[in-house]
């Protein structure tokens, strides 16, 4: 995972101190075991809030 | 003079009108205190002396003059250091902007001089509002005023203890997670997150642009209401601000509760919370309950969703906001932001559409609750105040990660839009104060203002950290 994260951050043209790996790392994963909880829910048919305005949320 | 500390804004606003008190004398009377109490605080990175002092001069002269603006005019208000202040640094809490001067006022500090009020500094908070304790290893912690071994929350954290302590009438900060309501519940003070699009973020330091609110701290709900009028309304330089109207949200007071009906969760917002803080807002809710609101207990679907889809946002967000920066500066910035702002590059596209998606559900979830009720009423965190040394609390038999346990009631009214206003509701056996949060219909923020004038009225405790 090490190898990928630096890879992925140096195309970005960011460099990663050795230290600060393990704190990267965990976040990624606290992601990916977050993302387990998607698996109820259909989103296959669900647009995604990408558009955010407040008129979207305002109802009479 | 002493008293004068922790007066409310209209108390203190109806001796600057009758002209009892010199907005000067007030200011002065606060960089005492400040220079006094704020060696233990932290709670400001910069006080604005000589331009407060200007424009308090100002405000005497015209009210001298007879032309008094209102009730914010010679009051004094602080701003988290991430409000742009023309020719007046602002850091956002951070090493790589600790030299940045802005050429303009943000609109909501703009505003604020229209209606007379004096700026008297610039407040700490965690670096780049990315992160909820408000340790700051640049600048230094900002601490609790009711512990000073304890985290004030943040990370709006130096405007909470500087309000709480009675440093300055009013802050604003910005809740992009809970970062308004958080340190005002570990601090015992009101604080609101407007709904999303109420008030301007132009000249606001963004964290995550569809996340990031800015909004009143107070030490009441009155207060609220005041800072508010003065900040909400449409804004050309901010897309995200609605054209709405703005309503008269001093109409909000001496209305009465009855019958109306106030939600409370059976999931999510009531799970892993210190029996303490249970108890004080089951307490609370009965309170309402004994003044004429109605109880419903309702069930929130996809709530689950929340801790996924705010911290995706978040760190996508984020992540393209400090692309630049970080390429440059990551040495300037602190070890915890600089790792979430790495972590953050590395979340793919389709992680962040799937927030988005989740997003949309919670967001239909909780408007559908809304057809039942007219507010919902929770806790704002699900513990006291922290110790600095603590980063994770056991609660319920689980071991719990306080900076997520800070984010996870607050981060439905982010998602979300809807306004959400929390409560000083009382304090631990151990003198710490606990929260509730009111969350509210969108752009419904007279209906939390009127619920908190009610209980600040009949079950308000006003004791104060530091005499």
């Amino acid at each position: 995972m090490r190898e990928a994260v630096r890879q992925t951050l140096l195309m970005h043209g960011i460099e990663v101190d050795k230290k600060d790996y393990p704190y990267v790392e965990v976040q990624v994963q606290l992601i990916r075991q977050l993302e387990k909880m998607l698996a109820d829910a259909d989103l296959r048919d669900t647009v995604p809030a990408l558009v955010y305005r407040a008129a979207e949320v305002y109802k009479e | 003079m002493k008293t004068l500390y922790y007066e409310t804004i209209p108390q203190i606003a109806q001796k600057l009108e009758s002209k009892a008190l010199s907005p000067v004398e007030l200011a002065i009377m606060l960089f005492e205190r400040i220079d006094e109490v704020d060696k233990k605080l932290n709670s400001y990175l910069t006080v604005m002396k000589e331009e407060a002092l200007a424009q308090a001069k100002q405000a005497e002269r015209e009210i001298l003059a007879g032309q008094y603006r209102g009730p914010l005019h010679g009051v004094p208000i602080a701003l988290k250091d991430l409000l742009n202040t023309k020719g007046v640094r602002t850091t956002a809490g951070s090493q790589a902007l600790a030299d940045n001067i802005p050429d303009d006022d943000a609109t909501v500090v703009k505003k604020l001089r229209e209606e007379g009020a004096v700026i008297i500094g610039k407040l700490n908070m965690h670096e780049f509002a990315y992160g909820v304790t408000n340790k700051n290893a640049y600048f230094g912690n900002a601490n609790n005023p009711w512990d000073v071994e304890r985290s004030p929350g943040g990370s709006s954290g130096g405007s909470g203890a500087a309000v709480a302590a009675g440093l300055a009438y009013a802050s604003l900060g910005s809740d992009t997670g809970g970062s308004i309501r958080t340190p005002s519940a570990l601090c015992g003070i009101f604080g609101l997150k407007p709904t999303f699009g109420r008030v301007s973020k132009f000249g606001a330091i963004p964290l995550a642009w569809s996340l990031d609110h800015i909004g009143p701290m107070t030490r009441s709900a009155q207060d609220l209401a005041i800072v508010l009028q003065a900040i909400a309304g449409f804004d050309r330089k901010d897309p995200t601000t609605a054209n709405v109207e703005v309503p008269d949200y001093s109409a909000s007071f001496g209305q009465s509760i009855d019958g109306m009906k106030i939600g409370i969760p059976t999931n999510y917002f009531f799970d892993f919370v210190e029996k303490e803080v249970e108890a004080s807002v089951q307490a609370a809710i009965k309170n309402l309950e004994d003044l004429g609101a109605t109880i419903v207990e309702v069930a929130i679907p996809n709530l689950d969703l929340c801790e996924y889809s705010e911290l995706v946002t978040i760190q996508s967000e984020a992540a393209a906001y400090h692309h630049d920066m970080l390429k440059e500066k990551s040495h300037l910035y602190g070890n915890d932001v600089r790792t979430s702002l790495q972590a953050g590059q590395l979340v793919t596209a389709v992680q962040y559409i799937k927030a988005q998606q989740a997003r949309r559900l919670i967001r239909e979830s909780i408007l559908q609750t809304f057809e039942q009720v007219d507010v919902l009423a929770a806790p704002t965190v699900s513990m006291v105040a922290p110790k600095w040394k603590e980063s994770f609390r056991t609660i319920q038999g689980e071991s719990k990660a306080v900076t997520a346990e800070f984010v996870r009631f607050a981060a439905p009214a982010n998602l979300t839009g809807i306004p959400s206003l929390s409560v000083p509701i009382g304090f631990s056996a151990n003198g710490l104060p606990i929260g509730m949060q009111l969350m509210g219909k969108p752009f419904d923020e007279e209906t939390l203002l009127t619920v908190a004038a009610v209980y600040e009225e009949r079950h308000g405790d006003k004791r104060h950290p530091i005499d």
